[in-house]
């Protein structure tokens, strides 16, 4: 089938996306999953043994969301993470039948909270197995409807998108990748979605390829405890690259719900370390992951991945930030700045990792 | 007489190298140290290591690859048999060497 040569970049872009999307589906059909540019094994989420969702389903919970699902502002992190802990707690904890989630009044997602939602979704359907049954209202707002079907969010709640006017033309593009194994490949692949928006230096490229592998083998050997009686997904990990076309913004994000960074480190550090840094707040144990390699081997051949999220912020030319949140406290870091903490009271579950950037018009 | 082979990392083992350990995922740093590098260093005097053509390469997967054979072998010994070269990659080849060093370092202190 010759594809056309006619139409902009954008189009010509859109049309291989859809050929690749018939392409798997029609391959999902014979069993097979397509997906990082190749066939391979379907991804299995490994829940917990430890866990297990009791007692006998009752009721139906409607759970409105709020207006702006955001991390930027503290009101609304606080609200995002607040709708996140209730989906949770309703489905694995209270055990309702029927959990409805209400869009109607959102009007804004960003696509960090989106991803975290959807994270959420899945690990509940993953425990529930169908006995709590997730559903919920499509949006009003058609931009909040672009962003969560191209993340998928209404195919995990087992819906079908929302249809938009055909003149609607959504502002974002949103790729999301999900495992639980370091596959440096879909890092790649990730990249590849994206090198119209961002014309990366090869160095950068590979620096940012670097940085996310990383962050697979962090999730690896750090996130997951095998002795929690949470209701982890172990390994689990979700990664995702979207871009404003409108902004002229491009991010990258990496999310995992393991125990979060700093209660990782402070896990693994004596008890007269940490009842010496009592005093320390999340935030800082952040930055000093960050800043410096921490390993509970005492060995300086360990703890060097958390370097690498900087460095590749530090070492490009493009105006960007690294944003990294997790439990209660945040960082974030530009190029030549200085790092500015921020520390919260609703915690976040796991670790969530941004690069934003905003590259150079080209000339 | 010494014998000097070539091994590119990128096209003969792969593109995507990954994380540290085989149980993390595919292409990892064991499974390289393990099956390739051990094996070479058995069959050859002094070999080059062509990093060059790959997506990049992780800590922990130059850690496990090269750091550990300054445990086994000791880092004088490393240097005299293994190169490693990469045209794109410079700074691979500098954590590459850090890491047997730290390895070495190590093993001798304990």
């Amino acid at each position: 089938m010759a594809r056309s040569q006619q139409g902009n970049p954008r189009d010509r872009w859109r049309q291989t996306l859809l050929a690749q999307e018939r392409g798997r589906r029609r391959n999902e059909r014979k069993g097979r999953i397509y997906s990082s540019g190749k066939w391979r094994p379907e991804h299995r989420p490994i829940v917990n043994p430890r866990f297990r969702v009791k007692g006998k389903g009752h009721g139906t919970l409607r759970i409105e969301l709020p207006e702006k699902l955001d991390f930027l502002d503290f009101s609304d992190r606080d609200a995002a993470l607040i709708l996140v802990a209730k989906i949770k707690k309703a489905a694995l904890y209270e055990r309702h039948k029927r959990i409805v989630l209400d869009f109607s009044a959102v009007k804004y997602v960003s696509a960090d909270v989106a991803l975290i939602l959807l994270a959420e979704i899945q690990r509940c359907r993953t425990y529930c197995k169908g006995k709590t049954y997730l559903t919920g209202t499509y949006p009003k707002e058609h931009a909040v409807s672009s962003l969560l079907n191209e993340i998928g969010f209404f195919n995990a709640l087992g819906v079908k998108g929302p249809k938009l006017p055909a003149t609607y033309s959504s502002r974002t593009y949103l790729k999301i990748e999900r495992e639980n194994k370091t596959l440096a490949s879909v890092a790649d692949n990730l990249l590849d979605c994206f090198c119209e928006e961002v014309n990366f230096d090869p160095d950068d490229r590979k620096r940012l390829h670097v940085a996310l592998i990383e962050c697979m083998d962090n999730v690896f050997q750090h996130a997951y405890s095998g002795d929690s009686p949470d209701p982890h997904l172990y390994k689990e990990w979700w990664m995702a690259g979207y871009a404003d076309h409108k902004e002229g913004l491009v991010s990258f994000v990496f999310y995992d719900q393991g125990a979060g960074i700093p209660k990782t480190i402070k896990s693994r550090k004596s008890r007269r370390v940490t009842d010496f840094l009592n005093s320390w707040s999340d935030s800082r144990w952040i930055e000093r992951a960050i800043r410096k390699p921490i390993s509970r081997h005492d060995s300086r051949r360990r703890g060097h991945g958390l370097e690498k999220l900087k460095k590749f912020l530090e070492r490009t030319d493009m105006s960007g930030t690294l944003r990294v949140m997790a439990n209660r406290g945040e960082v974030v870091l530009a190029a030549g700045g200085s790092p500015i903490f921020n520390d919260f009271s609703t915690p976040l579950e796991g670790s969530l990792i941004v690069w934003t950037l905003k590259p150079l018009q080209s000339a | 007489m010494a014998s000097e082979f070539v091994y590119k990392v990128a096209s003969e083992f792969s593109r995507y190298p990954g994380g540290r350990l085989r149980s993390h995922g595919e292409f990892s740093g064991q499974a390289f140290r393990e099956d390739v590098v051990l094996s070479l260093l058995h069959a050859h005097d002094k070999i080059i290591f062509d990093l060059s053509g790959s997506a990049g390469y992780s800590s922990g997967f130059l850690d496990e690859a090269f750091g550990e054979l300054g445990a086994i072998f000791g880092v004088s010994e490393v240097r005299r048999r293994i190169k490693l070269i990469a045209t794109d990659d410079a700074e691979a080849i500098e954590i590459a060497w850090e890491r047997i060093k730290d390895a070495s370092h190590e093993a001798n202190k304990g």
